[in-house]
């Protein structure tokens, strides 16, 4: 664990002595990926929770009306009460 | 002006069949990924509408991914005005889809992405312009 830690202080140390512009290109890459990485196992938790539902094999058509249905449900409750 | 300058807004639907990762709509999951790329407006609208059609603990983590791109995705919790509401029944759009249409034009959004083929198609001189996700794709990789 020591090691490790010495590893990621001296990479940090080295990163430091980049100029800015690839240090923010560096901590962008990063953003993305976790952004990606936390995506993909959301989609994954939702897929599973739709295959219980007995929901993920739905439709396109089927899709479209249960959306358009909640799209005027939801306008229906801002605007209509 | 390109698709990366203007603030533009995903249709419901983009982001359903993107977290869903729908085979019928890959270019939904592949926009929702490049997220991060554009400046993406979600109003009020659609936020409710992700709130009807997924758990809580999914929107909170959806929103939580997010708000990694603070610079890049605003969101709006305001109602849109009525007068815009009933300019667009007007024009003959129901209800959800003249608040959407609304808000839209409140905020000056010019470009929509939808999966939706009917969308607003029959609406005459709208402020903005409806894109499906594949033709955004192309947008984005033609000015990258």
């Amino acid at each position: 664990m020591e090691t490790l830690d010495l590893r990621v202080d001296e990479f940090a140390q080295e990163i430091a002595s980049w100029e800015s512009a690839r240090q923010e290109n560096l901590i962008q890459k990063l953003v993305d990926l976790n952004y990606r990485r936390g995506l993909k196992a959301l989609s994954e938790k939702i897929q599973n929770r739709l295959i219980t539902e007995g929901k993920f094999h739905q439709s396109v058509d089927e899709i479209f009306t249960e959306l358009a249905r909640v799209r005027e449900v939801v306008a229906a409750d801002d605007y209509l009460r | 002006m390109t698709i990366f300058d203007d603030w533009i807004s995903f249709d419901t639907n983009i982001y359903i069949f993107g977290i869903r990762e729908d085979p019928n709509f890959p270019a939904c999951a592949e926009l929702l990924e490049r997220i991060g790329e554009l400046y993406v407006y979600l109003p009020r609208q659609i936020i409710r509408e992700l709130q009807n059609n997924l758990h809580p603990n999914e929107v909170h983590e959806l929103f939580g991914l997010f708000s990694r791109y603070p610079d890049r995705i605003r969101i709006n919790w305001e109602k849109t005005t009525l007068a815009l509401i009933e300019k667009f029944q007007h024009l003959g759009c129901k209800l959800g889809d003249a608040a959407v249409a609304a808000h839209l034009e409140e905020e000056g959004v010019e470009t929509l992405i939808s999966e939706n083929r009917h969308f607003l198609a029959e609406i005459p001189n709208l402020p903005f312009r409806v894109l499906k996700a594949t033709a955004a794709l192309e947008e984005m990789d033609r000015f990258r």
